[in-house]
């Protein structure tokens, strides 16, 4: 009898869960269908790292997983020093890319943009200790909100699977 | 076909629809497909095409499923198959003689698959020739895309001008409908059909809904079929639910016609079954 009322009225049924496992599975789906993507991010990665911190080409290594709730971006990419002069080019806008975000960011998993002078103050220690430095970037859940407006975002764009992660998740 | 003889026929006057070009030929193609299999690519096809012809448009369907038969079933005309699609693929046989009329509707044709071959037997471009053979002399061909995404998907789909998306409230098959999507030309500007939806289990959030669907697929809805018993009832028959005037999948089916016409036709949400409100009134499945 209670087994009745609570299907009766229960209304948070398995639908919100198929959902979700779509949302991952496409996710998914997207990433892996595009190596080519996932070369070029690499590239561009290790571009803008570069401004800051001499790397190892050679030894960068960029992956998708599965993780249970998301799909997150592994990049290795060993550290061989740092930069001796500040990057030519100016750092990008960050309010900018920052008020936009909430959809399908990307951000380092201390949540933290690490500054210039940090990096320089912190570098004589940092560079040595750790030749290799492992950034865990994950592709944070889109909230309800956000997902409707890259959804409208990306259904204007043309449709492919090669598209670059951002547009991957709505 | 003769510009007379179409005017008789074709009930519903086609201005707006994309296909409306005075020269050979004169027909549109639109290929039905999903990616996964059992969604009811076939049931649609059979029901799309009976809904079109009942309007007096003149209807082929093509059986592309080479391999696995079953159009013909579904439209109860099994026991007249005499030739099929590699037939005349081949030349072996003209494509008159190989078209099988609809009992019901004398506008409608079959052309039935093969079932002792394979897939790969089938050439691509003599396959889109035939597809333009068929728009001579029908207003509309309808081409049951097998599933899959191999040979048969891409015999399926080149020489139709658009494609209708079949897709169920199911993660397997939204995920399997997305995939085929990014497989498909862009200039078929598929549209999606949500096959099988159950309106009281989307209503205590246990299925899908239709938005929660389109919202990952983004196409224009054509249509949305309840998953009554009825349809399996006349599949049963061999006859398809589309002619039966009384019953509400059929009117979905039938209002899908009007669209694709070109008609203005808003897309209409099912209402519960009986056996669904009495089901939903015990507890639901």
């Amino acid at each position: 009898m209670f087994d009745f009322f609570s299907r009766l009225f229960k209304r948070d049924g398995s639908s919100a869960t198929a959902k979700e496992r779509l949302r991952l599975v496409l996710l998914s789906d997207h990433l892996s269908l595009s190596p080519d993507t996932v070369e070029a991010l690499k590239r561009d990665l290790i571009e803008v790292i570069s401004r800051y911190v001499k790397v190892d080409v050679g030894l960068c290594d960029v992956s998708f997983e599965q993780q249970a709730a998301t799909v997150a971006m592994h990049a290795n990419i060993p550290i061989l020093g740092m930069q001796n002069e500040r990057p030519a080019v100016p750092p990008p806008v960050y309010a900018k890319a920052e008020s936009r975000s909430g959809g399908n960011s990307m951000h380092t998993s201390t949540g933290e943009r690490p500054y210039l002078d940090d990096l320089h103050t912190a570098s004589a220690s940092s560079a040595t200790a750790t030749l290799s430095e492992e950034a865990i970037i994950g592709i944070e859940e889109a909230n309800a909100d956000s997902l409707n407006a890259a959804e409208q975002e990306a259904a204007n764009s043309k449709r492919a699977h090669t598209n670059a992660p951002s547009n991957a998740g709505s | 076909m003769h510009d007379a003889q179409r005017e008789t026929q074709d009930a519903a006057p086609r201005e707006t629809s994309v296909a409306a070009s005075p020269t050979v030929p004169r027909g549109h193609a639109i290929v039905i497909t999903s990616g996964k299999g059992g969604v009811g690519k076939t049931t649609t096809t059979a029901n799309v095409g009976a809904a079109l012809a009942a309007r007096g448009a003149k209807v082929a369907l093509v059986d592309a499923d080479v391999g696995l038969r079953n159009l013909d079933i579904v439209l109860g005309l099994e026991s007249r198959v005499r030739y099929h699609l590699l037939d005349v693929i081949e030349g072996k046989v003209s494509l008159e003689d190989a078209l099988i009329r609809d009992k019901r509707s004398p506008n409608m044709s079959l052309l039935a698959a093969s079932q002792t071959r394979e897939k790969d037997d089938v050439d691509t471009n003599k396959m889109r020739a035939l597809i333009e053979q068929l728009r001579e002399s029908f207003d509309w061909v309808l081409i049951d895309c097998p599933a899959g995404i191999e040979a048969g998907f891409r015999n399926a789909v080149v020489g139709a001008q658009s494609a209708i998306v079949v897709c169920t409230p199911e993660v397997s098959s939204v995920r399997d409908a997305d995939r085929v999507v990014g497989l498909l030309p862009q200039s078929l500007e598929p549209k999606l059909i949500v096959n099988r939806i159950r309106p009281h289990l989307v209503r205590r959030g246990k299925m899908l809904s239709v938005e929660d669907v389109n919202a990952i697929l983004r196409l224009p809805l054509l249509g949305i079929v309840a998953d009554e018993p009825e349809v399996v009832m006349a599949t049963n028959r061999g006859e398809p639910i589309a002619l039966d005037q009384r019953s509400q999948t059929g009117a979905s089916y039938r209002s899908i016609a009007a669209r694709i016409v070109g008609e203005n036709v808003p897309v209409e949400r099912p209402r519960m079954g009986f056996f669904a409100r009495i089901s939903a009134l015990f507890g639901g499945r």
